[in-house]
Formats: C-alpha cells, sequence, structure tokens
C-alpha cells in the first residue's frame, strides 16, 4: 500500500492539470463566496452565504476525482497501472487516498478564506458555527471527489462520468421543485447528495467506490 | 522450473461470440528470445494480456517463474513488460512517468537514471511524453520494462514505427537481454523482423499454437531438400522427373520446385532425357517463406487474392 | 469538399456512433417523460377550486374591504380621498370607489383609486390598469351607463379628467357600489410579510337611485379580519387587506404552470452535453481529429458542418419530445383536477419551440467550448457550471435575490426564459423568481444572451482552432 500511495501521489503531482484543478477549486470557491457576499446584506444566513462559493467549487473537484481514473481510461495507462500494481483495490483505495487529501487540505483553504473575505466585506462570521460549518463544507468536497472517482471507475469515460457527477450533484435541487407531495418531496430532498447531508453523501460516494471496486477487479482493462 | 521461464498453459478467451483464444500453450524459456508471431488477430496481445493479469483466461493459466502474476507483490521485478507505447500521461515527462512506476515497485530514483541511461532518451526525459515520436515512446516504454532488473521481459510488437537504427539496437539489445540468462518473449505479426534475432518461435494462428520449435528446425522443416530448376522447357521437365520418382512444383513461369530428389541425380534425369535447363539451385526457406507455409490457413483477416486476367 | 458533402460527412459520423444518436434520443425522452415525477405523489390538493377564477379564466386576487350600498341602474359616486398610509408601506396599498357586478369571487368589477406609491389609477377586471395623468389627484369618481363605466379624477374636486372608459358587460342592473381599501403583502427579499392599508375618505356624494339604507361594510374575500370602518365627523375611516388583481404564481402556490411541465429541460441538457464534448473531444483523443481537419483543410467550415448537424439534430429531437409532451401532459394533469395557469396557444408553441432551441444553442455551445478545452470532463464542466448551476443557485433560498436576478439575466441560463407561459403584471409586486416561472428577461432576448455565448465561444474555438496544430 504504501508504494502505491507514493506512486499514485507522483502522478498526481507530475501532471499539471491536477495543479491546475485545485487552483480552480480555490478560485471559484472564494470567487462565487465573494460575489455572493458582496451583494448580501447581514440579515441572511451569513455563514451559509460565506460558504456558498462551494456550489461552484464543487464542479473542478468532481473533474479532478473523475480525470483521475478516467484519464487513465483514455490514454490506456490503466493498463501500466495495473501491470504494475496487481491488487486492484489497493490501486483504487491509493487513488482515494491521494484525492482526499489533495482536496481536504485545498478546501480548507478556500474555505478559510472565503470566511476572511466575509469578514472583511463586514457580515458577521465567527466563532463555532462558522468552524462546524466550515468543517463540514470541505469534507463535503472531499467526499464530492470520492463520489467522482467512484463513478469514473464505474463509467470509464470521462464525459459520461462527469455528466453524471454534475447531474447527481445539481438536478435534485432543481427537479425536486416540480415535485409537490410533501411526503415525495421531501424523501427527494433528504436521498440527494447536496441536500440530504453529509452522511446521504458519505453513503453515495461509498457506494460508487465499492461498487467501483467490485467492477474494477473483476473488469478486463 | 527456472525463476524466469514465462509459462502459458491451456488459455482460452472468448469475446462475446469470438474466440480469442482456444488453448494457447507454450514456455518462454530464459537464455532464448523467443519470437510470438502469427497474424494480427490470431491472440498475441490477448495472451500477453492474460499473463500480465490484465484480462482474465476462462480456462488455463499463465505463471512467471512458476507464481500466477497476480500473486507477485512487485511483479516489475520478476516480468517487465511493453504492451502499448503510447499508454502514456501526454502532459508527463517521461522521467516522471518511470519515477511513479519505479515508487509502485519500491524502486528509487537511482534506477530511473539508469534505464533512461540505457536505452538512450537522457536528454528527452524531461520533456512531456506527449512530444514523443512513436520510436522514442517505443523506448520508454522498454525503459519501463526494465526497470526493475527482472528475469523475463515481454514486448508486444516492439519494432512498430521505430526507424531502422532503431530496430538494429533493439536487436542487438535484446540478444544482450538473452545472453544475460532472461527470458524474452517478443511478438510481431511480421516474420523477417525475427530473423537473425530470435532463438526459438511460437507461431499462433486463430488462438493457438500452430509451430513451436526453434528457428534452425523451422526453416529447415519448411524447405526441405527443394531444389529449384530453370528451364525452358518446364512441361517437359517436369514430365521426365516425375517419371523418374520426383514430387514436381511449378515455382514460377520457367522455374520447378523439386522434391525427393538430389540435384546431382536431377541434372542425370533431365540430361537423359535431352531437356534444356539453365540452373540448378538447392533452395533455402527465409523464415518468413516458413511461416507463410504454417499460417496458410490460420489467417483470419486477409485480403481477397488479386485477381490477374491475362 | 463541397458544403453539402461536409454536412453529410458528419451526419454520417454522428449518428454512426451508436451511444450518440442514443443519447439525443435519451434526452428527448427524458424531457417527454419527466412530468411523471411530478405526479408520483397524485393531484393532492393541486385543486381547481383553490385557485379564484376571474372574468377570463385566469385566477386572480379579489379580496377587500367594502364600504358599500346598492345603486339601480345608472349613477354616479363622488369621494375624496384624505389620506392612505399602510402599516410596512406597501407601494401597491390602494384606496377608492369601486362598482362590483355580484358577491361571487372573481366578479367583475371597474375602479378608480389612489395608491401609495403608483399615483391615481382605474383599474377593472383584474388585469386591467391605467393610470391617471395627474398622479397628485385626490378625488375620485366613477359613473355608470348602462354596463359602461367612467372613471374620473380631480385635483381639487372641481375640474374633472377622465382616465378610462371600460365596459363590463353582463352588468346587472342593481349592482353594489362604494368605498373600497385593500393592500397587497410588502415583498421583501425572498419573502412576504402581510401588510393592512388605512385611508381617510370624506363624505360620499351620490347620484342616481341608490338604496336608502346606511354605508354598509364588509370583507370580501377571505382574506383574515385585518379589515374594518369606522364613520367619523365627515366621512369614514377605512383599513383593509388583500388585492384585487391578477394573481401571481406565489399567491396559488397550489397551481402549476405550462412550464413547469418542461422542467425535464435540465435531465436533457446534461445528456446532450455530454454527447456534444464527446462529438468533438473523441476527434481530438483518437487523433481523429488530424484526419478530419487535413481531408478538409478549412477548419472553419468543418467545425460549421459539426455545429450545424448537432443543432439540428438536438433541435429536432428536443421539438419532438416539446411538441408532444406538453399538450399531452397539460391534459393530463387537468384531468386529474390539478389547476393550471392558462397560457394562449401561441405561448405554449413558443415554449415547445424555444425549449428546442436552447438545447440545440447549448449543443453548440458545448461542441464549442470542447474545441477550445480539447478535454471532455473538463469542457462538459464548464458547460454544466455555466447553464445548469445558475439556475440552481437561483433557486437556493439563502442566497440574495438580486443574484439571482443577476443570474438568470447574464449567464447563460437567461435562455430558459423561453419556457415562462406565464404574464409578469406591472401593477403586481411579487416575489417573481425562475423557480415560480418568471424570468427577468423577456423570452426571446434571454434566448439571444444564450446565443451570445454560443456565437462567442464559437468565435473563440474558430481562432483557437485555425491557429492550434491540430
Amino acid at each position: 500500500m504504501r508504494s502505491a500511495l507514493i506512486a499514485e501521489w507522483t502522478k498526481q503531482r507530475t501532471t499539471p492539470g491536477a495543479g491546475w484543478l485545485l487552483l480552480i477549486t480555490v478560485a471559484s470557491t472564494v470567487g462565487l463566496g465573494a460575489a455572493v457576499c458582496a451583494v448580501a446584506t447581514d440579515q441572511y444566513d451569513t455563514v451559509r452565504l460565506a460558504l456558498s462559493g462551494v456550489y461552484l467549487g464543487q464542479a473542478p473537484v468532481a473533474v479532478l476525482g473523475v480525470l483521475a481514473a478516467s484519464g487513465e481510461y483514455s490514454s490506456g495507462l490503466i493498463r501500466v497501472t495495473v501491470a504494475a500494481m496487481p491488487g486492484r483495490s489497493v490501486v483504487l483505495a491509493a487513488k482515494a487516498v491521494v484525492i482526499a487529501v489533495e482536496v481536504a487540505v485545498v478546501a480548507s483553504l478556500a474555505l478559510l478564506v472565503s470566511v476572511l473575505v466575509a469578514s472583511q466585506v463586514g457580515l458577521s462570521v465567527a466563532g463555532e458555527p462558522v468552524l462546524r460549518a466550515g468543517a463540514g463544507s470541505a469534507v463535503y468536497l472531499v467526499l464530492v471527489a470520492l463520489l467522482s472517482l467512484g463513478v469514473a471507475v464505474v463509467v470509464r469515460d470521462s464525459a459520461a462520468a462527469i455528466g453524471a457527477v454534475l447531474g447527481l450533484l445539481y438536478l435534485p435541487p432543481i427537479l425536486t421543485a416540480m415535485v409537490t407531495d410533501p411526503g415525495l418531496h421531501r424523501l427527494l430532498e433528504r436521498a440527494a447528495p447536496i441536500s440530504g447531508g453529509l452522511g446521504v453523501l458519505t453513503a453515495w460516494s461509498g457506494g460508487f467506490l465499492v461498487f467501483g471496486v467490485l467492477l474494477f477487479r473483476s473488469r478486463d482493462v | 522450473m527456472s525463476d524466469a521461464t514465462i509459462e502459458v498453459a491451456g488459455l482460452r478467451k472468448r469475446y462475446g461470440s469470438t474466440t480469442a483464444l482456444d488453448g494457447m500453450t507454450f514456455d518462454a524459456v530464459p537464455g532464448r528470445v523467443t519470437g510470438f508471431v502469427g497474424p494480427n488477430g490470431a491472440g498475441k496481445s490477448t495472451t500477453m494480456r492474460i499473463i500480465l493479469g490484465l484480462h482474465s483466461a476462462d480456462a488455463g493459466q499463465a505463471r512467471i517463474g512458476g507464481r500466477p502474476y497476480r500473486s507477485l507483490r512487485y511483479p516489475l521485478r520478476s516480468l517487465g513488460a511493453l504492451l502499448d507505447a503510447s499508454a502514456l500521461h501526454p502532459a508527463r515527462s517521461g522521467r516522471n512517468h518511470l519515477l511513479w512506476l519505479a515508487q509502485s515497485q519500491g524502486l528509487g530514483r537511482r534506477r530511473v537514471d539508469e534505464v533512461i541511461e540505457l536505452v538512450g532518451l537522457a536528454a528527452a526525459g524531461r520533456r512531456a511524453a506527449g512530444g514523443y515520436s512513436l520510436g522514442m515512446r517505443q523506448r520508454l516504454g522498454i525503459a519501463a520494462a526494465l526497470l526493475g532488473d527482472p528475469p523475463a521481459i515481454m514486448l508486444d510488437e516492439p519494432f512498430n514505427g521505430m526507424d531502422p537504427e532503431g530496430i538494429v539496437w533493439l536487436r542487438g539489445f535484446l540478444r544482450a537481454l538473452a545472453g544475460e540468462r532472461r527470458a524474452v518473449l517478443v511478438s510481431s505479426h511480421l516474420m523477417s523482423e525475427l530473423q537473425g534475432m530470435a532463438d526459438h518461435v511460437v507461431v499462433v494462428g486463430r488462438g493457438r499454437v500452430i509451430a513451436d520449435s526453434s528457428v534452425a528446425d523451422l526453416i529447415a522443416a519448411a524447405s526441405g531438400d527443394r531444389v529449384l530448376v530453370r528451364t525452358g522447357a518446364p512441361r517437359e521437365a517436369a514430365a521426365a522427373l516425375v517419371a523418374a520418382g520426383a514430387e514436381v512444383t511449378p515455382a514460377s513461369q520457367n522455374r520447378l520446385g523439386v522434391r525427393a530428389m538430389a540435384a546431382e541425380r536431377i541434372a542425370e534425369v533431365l540430361a537423359a532425357g535431352g531437356v534444356p535447363f539453365s540452373e540448378l539451385a538447392p533452395h533455402r526457406a527465409t523464415l518468413e517463406e516458413a511461416y507463410f507455409d504454417l499460417t496458410g490457413d490460420a489467417v483470419e483477416y486477409r485480403a481477397a487474392p488479386t485477381e490477374v486476367t491475362p | 469538399m463541397t458544403w453539402p458533402r461536409l454536412l453529410q460527412a458528419e451526419w454520417t459520423k454522428f449518428r454512426s456512433v451508436r451511444g450518440w444518436a442514443g443519447g439525443i434520443a435519451v434526452a428527448a425522452l427524458l424531457m417527454l417523460l419527466f412530468p411523471v415525477v411530478g405526479l408520483a405523489g397524485g393531484g393532492g390538493d393541486k385543486q381547481a377550486s383553490a385557485a379564484t377564477l376571474g372574468p377570463d379564466g385566469e385566477p386572480v386576487s379579489d379580496s377587500y374591504f367594502f364600504v358599500h350600498r346598492v345603486l339601480a341602474g345608472d349613477g354616479q359616486i363622488t369621494v375624496e380621498v384624505k389620506g392612505l398610509a399602510s402599516e410596512r408601506g406597501t407601494p401597491w396599498a390602494k384606496a377608492g370607489l369601486i362598482i362590483s357586478a355580484g358577491p361571487e369571487p372573481g366578479a367583475r368589477y371597474a375602479a378608480v383609486l389612489v395608491t401609495a406609491g403608483h399615483g391615481v389609477r382605474m383599474q377593472h377586471d383584474y388585469r386591467y390598469d391605467r393610470a391617471s395623468s395627474d398622479a397628485a389627484a385626490r378625488w375620485l369618481r366613477l359613473t355608470r351607463r348602462a354596463d359602461t363605466i367612467i372613471g374620473e379624477a380631480s385635483a381639487d374636486g372641481q375640474s374633472w379628467s377622465r382616465i378610462d372608459t371600460v365596459r363590463l358587460p353582463g352588468l346587472a342592473t342593481t349592482v353594489r357600489a362604494g368605498l373600497f381599501v385593500t393592500c397587497p403583502d410588502r415583498v421583501q427579499g425572498i419573502g412576504t410579510a402581510s401588510d393592512t392599508a388605512t385611508a381617510e375618505f370624506g363624505t360620499p356624494r351620490v347620484m342616481g337611485d341608490w338604496s336608502p339604507a346606511a354605508w354598509a361594510g364588509g370583507q370580501v374575500g377571505a382574506y383574515g379580519a385585518r379589515g374594518g370602518f369606522t364613520p367619523s365627523a365627515n366621512g369614514f375611516t377605512v383599513s383593509g387587506a388583500g388585492d384585487l388583481a391578477p394573481a401571481t404564481r406565489g399567491d396559488v402556490p397550489v397551481a402549476a404552470a405550462a412550464g413547469d411541465l418542461l422542467l425535464g429541460t435540465f435531465l436533457a441538457l446534461i445528456v446532450v452535453v455530454v454527447v456534444a464534448t464527446l462529438t468533438i473531444t473523441t476527434e481530438y483523443r483518437y487523433g481523429l481529429i488530424r484526419g478530419t481537419l487535413s481531408a478538409r483543410p478549412r477548419r472553419g467550415r468543418v467545425l460549421a458542418a459539426k455545429a450545424t448537424v448537432l443543432a439540428g439534430v438536438t433541435f429536432a429531437a428536443g421539438l419532438g419530445a416539446t411538441v408532444v409532451a406538453l399538450p399531452l401532459w397539460l391534459r393530463l394533469i387537468r384531468g386529474l383536477g390539478i389547476f393550471v395557469f392558462p397560457a394562449p396557444p401561441g405561448v405554449l408553441l413558443r415554449a415547445e419551440v424555444g425549449t428546442a432551441a436552447v438545447l440545440a444553442a447549448v449543443a453548440v455551445f458545448a461542441l464549442a467550448l470542447g474545441t477550445v478545452l480539447r478535454r471532455s470532463a473538463t469542457a462538459v464542466t464548464a458547460v454544466v457550471a455555466t447553464t445548469v448551476l445558475p439556475y440552481l443557485l437561483a433557486l437556493v433560498p439563502f442566497l440574495p435575490p438580486p443574484m439571482a436576478q443577476w443570474l438568470t439575466r447574464f449567464t447563460p441560463v437567461a435562455g430558459l426564459a423561453v419556457q415562462q407561459t406565464l404574464i409578469r403584471y406591472p401593477q403586481v409586486d411579487s416575489v417573481y423568481t425562475p423557480a415560480d416561472g418568471y424570468y427577468p428577461l423577456a423570452p426571446w432576448a434571454g434566448f439571444a444572451v444564450l446565443c451570445g455565448y454560443t456565437a462567442l465561444a464559437l468565435a473563440v474555438a474558430l481562432i483557437v482552432l485555425r491557429r492550434r496544430d491540430a
């Protein structure tokens, strides 16, 4: 596992794509958060306003997660990887750990800056609620990255995988607007990754990762 | 069984309704270059993917030094392989490609420098691999195969896209590896590429082995004791030779291939019959001719024979 | 290669990849079937009876405090509005004179009125509104002649100017007429706060055959018990809440809008974006682009051919889905007793054609971004983040409303304005949000914004394609 981790980390480190995506994650998270804070007044839920950049920041995070797997499929590199590391679950675990750590670090940074910007604009954000919401948002982004990795392993195509992930993240809130039956509405809201809370998202990410591992182990590459 | 032997035993594999492998069986043993030859679609790449544990076989097994590939902790230290030289991230440098591979095998940077020097890529190592020529990618792939200093090496069509200079280099290189008591398995769809390099050939077609023998035996079997006769009167010559007990096949307009009769005897027979002839040449087959003899029936995708209207 | 040949080649390329043609078909199917989800819970309390319908069949708000007497035949009433104020300062607080055709909800009426923030106006039958040229007038007069009502205003009670003359077809001989006060909820941010207005009237002067009974007061429509009236020394003090106006989506939350039935567009959009992006990025991935471009060195034309094929296919598939889906589902949900805001056939057709056009424009947008970015994942994300995410953000309840307006005005999602089937009345303040089916831009103006982005992306793609080595 240790050598697999080092190898996967080197892989991520030595392509410019991942670095750019992480940079875009910070920029878009902070940017949208700042824009929202700029037009907002203090009467809203200031903590959520300050962290609202996550809505945009999750997109590059999803791309990062998807490309970590589907990028190897499109170039055929996946065969080199599996030939070098025949323990396929270990490979996937190593990828997951590397991505999770990267996103955790970058997301924390982005959210910290967002909160600082919000307080500069004059919103009252301080204390424990911000800390808790910030940590929650960072975990959220990590889970989005893992979800994307899992989906990409299952689907094996970048475009289809990112379409599925963004659909899963963005569509339920829009579509539940149509559902008026209160029971069904609540169910959809609870089951959707974006509104259901971290537990629900963990289930989605974990489910796709486990499904991905099962397929990855049994499929020819 | 040596640590280095690549054993393939009774592999079967179907993809949907097509049978890719139909009982593929052979060994590649240390100290010699084993050519793995067959037309496109004969099952060479599939066999290699199964050896590397990339695809699973429906039946049969492949082992490296007696162990299945997937059970090896650091597989590149047992078997180095090059399947597809283009399987690279275009933005990653050649050196870094080798670096992560080395790290996955618990090896350090020093080994990367060694192999990159060995294949002559030191100058280009820091450039993005997307900009490499096909020949450079092949060299990078060979460097990757050598990373773990493995006792067995397996290359799929390594000559593709190489310039003549590169081909000469690679032949010498593979011979040298075999000289170091390594097992070297090289696939090709062109027998001519292997001539002068392979000690042993495994000829395959339609997913199974057609011939598995040393190059010398294969050539001898193919050429037999055929003698080419050049004559202005092929019909009369054939009649005379058949009457004397030879097997005759027309080779071209003015030439006959004669079996089961020595050159001296042919000369006597023709002279006795008063048939003019200008040349008698004992024929030595090339490896390629031997190959066509063998694979004539096994070719799955072949151009329709060109019809020549007189 | 000639242009028709070029088109034919790109069409062959498109249709020969099973996943792409299938993807577009799936997109159309999603759009066609999506409203099923909305129905999954059954009709629920979405009953037609929940909405008060006006004379034109559209839902209306019909509640106000009415101080009235009965008028038989022709007649006239004049009054001075001495003051009008509401607790929260709602600009559309109304006080004035009204002739009502009957006590049933949604009955015809004509009124002249003073507003808190929009001058003096004559309104009738909920939807119709005309402003007086004299916004400072305080004297109001209504005259009935058969089924014609004349509204006038005056600054001093001496010289009168006519605001409007309106017809109330089928007006009975005997009607109730008098003073009224009403006050809609104050719009604050993304919500509303209830408000009550109070007006000081002078003593009404009447002409004609009025019943001798005293002025009686009462609440019309259901709007709580916030209204009331007290006679004062020389007139009345009347307070009331509610509105006399067309209802907006916010007023009738249980009603559906035809545009709702096209919400499956978002599902279709993502599928279309994936397919459109793949048509160009796969050419890059497999080096096919070299063949494509060297075969036809005029790269701009290649891109144009691809865009034409893609736009044509998505438009056709999208239109096929919408023209079937909209009428079909409208019939279905009306059959289930769900009230749907009425929309004329022209508006429905615009929503159908417009939605297909939006899909086509987004497909070309994705093609252009795919050409520029060359990687599927990046391109798909960029398109989805600009065409779907803004709509989601506009829905997010805790974001400030100016943000939602801005997003649906200036991002590619503005194109969805073609799906608006509801009418936005200037005389009604409400929370007009995209979630409720109101877009800040006019339908084709919104579509033009989307096309602007598409054209820009195509231009960049063209420049990049010409400069870059394939």
